[in-house]
């Protein structure tokens, strides 16, 4: 009877030491950082554009240096701007990474802005805005008995593809009666190239005079324009227009009646 | 080796129970608070209620436990209650298996629950211990209440016996007890005095012996009566 009783207590024993070992090395490498997540912080972004496309890059590093393979890893992540409207959305399905290895990779994701632009999102292009990622890993371990869920949430500031265009001093040449507009313009670094900025100079409604100017975009580009004005017209205003990434840009900056002589 | 006493037992039990299901666990509890307060779990709120209430009834169970017996009923009610009540200790300390942490940017949802069961499992398996201790423990135990029911029955029977022998009466005196003679002095007539005469020739005997006059039968010469008859020998043969 006690031997019987004794091999009852060696089995169960042995399940509970079973359990405790599944238990220990399915959390130790959680609590010992062995299975670490590393999600893409603001800084380490990457922005890139073309032709009216936005591409975004967005490192992270899962290291799985437990004893079980992970399963079924689902990164999701999800774009809104500041006044909570969708900008991108995907769900990327990366299936499993064994035990003891170390997955580098990047969300990579691209932003339509005619698109965006077409369906209102005017403020992207010309102003500032704050884009919140959400990314989401989910994955589960020791054998899915394990289920495993980080969320993340970064705010992106977003520069606007056009962002100003300043007119910092304006004198009238008499000798060649021609009115000389110093200005600088300012693009989103994700520019580069050159764009056309076209300038007109208006009274009123009136039509006196143009200027075209190459800007190389990227940054900030500073400029001269000059218009031929003849003595005795009183220019009022400058219409900047540009063609930036298949966009119009325009800005008007009032003159003021110091301006000519 | 020296067998403790149950209460000994009982004792020892209830003080490394409390202190392995309640004073150690808010210890513990109560340093995962401070250096973890993000960390959330379906019971963090009333954790330390919590624990003391099941490690509480944990520390009574098995104390009751180790008090009774093995192979009596209470031992293992008391000690299947005790695994109940650490299965639900386990749970609550480990809420559920759920647990959230909200720090910053990060948030982690870490569900081990199917984890949290295996072990429920596992410790649920001592029930199947006390359940064979007590299937086997029980028939000696039944052996040990049936010798103490004999031991206690033969008892009662001498007891009774004795009690019923102090309730009878006295019985009759017997002819020959001095107990039935009369406590009066008297004062015993000579024989000659009553005209009785020694024999002529009287029988020889051996030395140390003497002869009842009345039946014949031989005595020791230090006998005042003879064994037999009972008549009275006379003074000079009793040296």
């Amino acid at each position: 009877m006690a031997a019987r009783i004794r091999i009852l207590q060696l089995a169960i024993a042995l399940v509970n030491l079973l359990i405790f070992a599944l238990a220990f090395t399915s959390l130790w490498p959680f609590a010992a950082g062995d299975f670490k997540v590393d999600l893409p912080t603001a800084d380490e972004v990457e922005w890139g554009y073309d032709d009216g496309v936005v591409s975004v890059v967005a490192p992270y590093t899962i290291t799985n240096g437990g004893y079980y393979d992970v399963a079924d890893l689902v990164i999701s992540y999800d774009v809104t701007n500041v006044t909570g409207d969708h900008v991108a959305s995907d769900i990327i399905e990366i299936g499993t990474i064994a035990a003891g290895s170390v997955m580098d990779d990047a969300l990579e994701f691209s932003i339509d802005l005619q698109d965006l632009y077409d369906r209102g999102f005017v403020s992207m292009v010309f102003d500032y805005d704050y884009l919140d990622f959400v990314v989401d890993v989910s994955c589960k371990y020791t054998m899915k008995l394990i289920n495993f869920r980080a969320e993340y949430t970064v705010g992106v500031p977003w520069d606007p593809l056009i962002q100003d265009v300043t007119v910092d001093d304006v004198s009238y040449d008499i000798g060649t009666q021609r009115l000389v507009v110093d200005y600088h313009m300012v693009t989103s670094d994700m520019l580069s190239g050159d764009a056309t900025l076209h300038a007109m100079l208006y009274n009123g409604l009136l039509f006196i005079s143009e200027d075209f100017e190459t800007v190389s975009l990227g940054g900030s580009h500073a400029g001269t324009l000059f218009f031929d004005v003849p003595l005795g017209s009183m220019p009022d205003r400058v219409l900047f227009e540009a063609q930036i990434g298949g966009f119009t840009f325009e800005q008007t900056y009032m003159l003021s009646s110091e301006a000519m002589p | 080796m020296k067998q403790r006493s149950h209460t000994t037992d009982a004792i020892w039990t209830a003080f490394t129970e409390a202190l392995r299901f309640v004073v150690v666990p808010l210890v513990l509890v109560d340093l995962v608070r401070q250096h973890y307060p993000q960390l959330a779990t379906a019971f963090m709120a009333d954790i330390e209620t919590f624990v003391m209430f099941f490690g509480g009834m944990i520390v009574a169970a098995s104390t009751l436990e180790a008090y009774y017996r093995q192979g009596t009923w209470k031992r293992l009610l008391f000690g299947l209650t005790a695994i109940g009540f650490l299965c639900m200790w386990f749970f609550v300390i480990f809420g559920g298996g759920i647990a959230e942490i909200n720090f910053g940017p990060f948030f982690v949802h870490f569900d081990m629950s199917k984890i949290v069961y295996i072990i429920l499992f596992g410790i649920s398996l001592k029930g199947m211990l006390i359940i064979q201790t007590f299937s086997v423990s029980r028939r000696a135990e039944e052996e040990r209440a049936r010798m103490g029911r004999v031991e206690h029955a033969k008892a009662k029977r001498v007891q009774e016996k004795a009690r019923a022998k102090a309730r009878a009466p006295p019985p009759p005196p017997s002819p020959f007890s001095f107990a039935g003679m009369s406590k009066t002095e008297f004062e015993v007539t000579a024989d000659d005095a009553v005209g009785f005469a020694q024999g002529v020739a009287p029988r020889p005997v051996p030395t140390g012996m003497k002869v009842c006059d009345v039946c014949g039968t031989k005595a020791p010469t230090k006998d005042y009566v003879c064994r037999n008859c009972g008549a009275w020998f006379p003074k000079d043969t009793v040296e």
